[in-house]
């Protein structure tokens, strides 16, 4: 996610209390939002779960398949997409087409993992 | 929203006293708030139902209220179908917020986009339908849509501008697939756009009307602009609005829809042209749900949609922006 768990968490847990709660008590207008609202957190509840529960496998995954890359800087999500970014740029200022497209491919597959972790499908 | 306040300002327009019942918000616009309730004047019985769409404290992409609102006007009666627009308030006095009222479209429904086949039998017609109001559309000169005209070699920068602009305002982590796909729009410019048009900004899968296989209503104007047609051909095509059925808007097959548009409009969807179209959808597609988790991230707002685009479409756009990329090449 763009968003860590926490944040993401935060904000449902502010939507729960400011929007739903408060619709549900009182039947007002706002009790068709915050009908669907309820049912966005809930689907997101259940997407952050799939998420956390495949994280440490992914994450032992990309560094495995970074190590050769970028090595120790592969370590963490942010650290090793930071330095993905810098040998993705690298390779198009010198016009290195299989270094690029070697890079891509890694953020491919960590894309890939990172929607399939969501557990749609 | 007050029914109190919308009686107030509607008894100003009708001359008479009026009374709201039926007052409910919609849930899912993430750019603006969107009521609907009944009108009833209590002298000559006038009963109207109405739609309001008002801005909310934060937005998903900040857009213009005016442009959206011109919009509806230019094309209200015509063979592109939408809502009929009735008063524009540009300024928080009478709705709360800066809005719009228009007549509700009565007995059409909107499909979620994580439905599976949400039209059924009807993606035949519908499909005819829809692409063809969108080549519609794109036969409409912006000016007549109150939208200032630019350059056709202009068309395809001044959008990136624009969206790496927000990116870079917004970004939150590191993003080396959409900074990548960025450097690759700007690296294989298309040719100038065949016309400038208006461009609805946000013609998809969710936005429009239907009911059985009737197109009610076109929707959700608020991001229109002048641009070349392909940018909404692209972006009615992304396979994130396809509901996972791989054609695009879970309508026609990508052939038939481009025939269909193509009909309509009078132009040619040139291959290389629709490409960098289609990175850019999933360029903007990014950034747009990068910027709605900036929303978030920063507390200015804790909308559950907001949340499910900085996740579920991020992570989308994400993964087919990198494996579009890898098969392009750098």
């Amino acid at each position: 996610m763009s968003l860590s768990h926490a944040q993401l968490l935060h904000a449902l847990a502010m939507a729960q209390a400011a929007d739903v709660a408060p619709a549900l008590a009182g039947g007002d207008i706002d009790l068709n939002y915050a009908a669907g609202s309820a049912a966005t957190i809930a689907g997101l509840l259940m997407f952050a779960a799939s998420d956390a529960a495949s994280l440490a496998a992914r994450e032992t995954t990309a560094v495995a398949a970074a190590r050769s890359l970028v090595g120790a800087a592969g370590n963490g999500r942010d650290t090793r997409q930071a330095a993905l970014a810098t040998l993705l740029e690298a390779a198009e200022i010198a016009g290195d087409s299989a270094s690029w497209r070697a890079v891509m491919a890694l953020l491919a597959a960590e894309a890939a993992a990172e929607w399939a972790g969501l557990g749609l499908q | 929203m007050p029914a109190d306040a919308l009686a107030a300002y509607l008894a100003g327009k009708w001359h008479e006293p009026v009374t709201i019942t039926g007052l409910k918000r919609f849930h899912g616009g993430a750019s603006r708030q969107t009521f609907r309730f009944d009108a009833t004047g209590a002298s000559s019985g006038r009963r109207e139902a109405l739609v309001l769409r008002r801005d909310p404290v934060s937005s998903l992409i900040e857009t213009d209220r005016a442009a959206e609102y011109a919009a509806l006007k230019a094309f209200a009666g015509s063979d592109v179908p939408v809502p009929e627009p009735l008063w524009l308030e540009p300024t928080a006095e009478g709705f709360g917020a800066p809005g719009f009222l228009m007549r509700e479209i009565p007995g059409g429904m909107a499909a979620g986009l994580l439905t599976p086949e949400p039209y059924g039998d009807h993606v035949g017609a519908l499909g005819e339908a829809l692409f063809t109001a969108l080549g519609r559309i794109h036969r409409t000169a912006p000016a007549a849509a109150g939208l200032a005209p630019i350059a056709a070699d202009a068309a395809a920068m001044l959008r990136l501008a624009h969206w790496r602009s927000a990116f870079e305002a917004d970004r939150l982590r590191p993003e080396p697939v959409i900074e990548a796909g960025f450097r690759w729009l700007e690296r294989h410019p298309p040719p100038p756009a065949q016309r400038v048009s208006v461009v609805h900004g946000d013609f998809r899968s969710g936005n429009f009307l239907f009911a059985g296989d009737r197109l009610l209503a076109i929707l959700d104007w608020e991001m229109v602009h002048a641009g070349d047609p392909l940018e909404d051909l692209a972006w009615v095509m992304d396979p994130l609005w396809s509901h996972f059925s791989g054609r695009p808007a879970a309508l026609l097959d990508r052939a038939a829809a481009i025939a269909v548009w193509e009909a309509a409009s009078g132009l040619v969807a040139e291959p290389k042209a629709l490409r960098w179209w289609q990175v850019f959808a999933q360029v903007m597609g990014a950034t747009i749900w990068v910027s709605s988790a900036r929303e978030i991230a920063d507390g200015r707002s804790h909308d559950p949609v907001l949340g499910f685009a900085a996740t579920l479409p991020y992570r989308f756009h994400v993964m087919t922006l990198a494996q579009t990329l890898e098969s392009l090449g750098s």
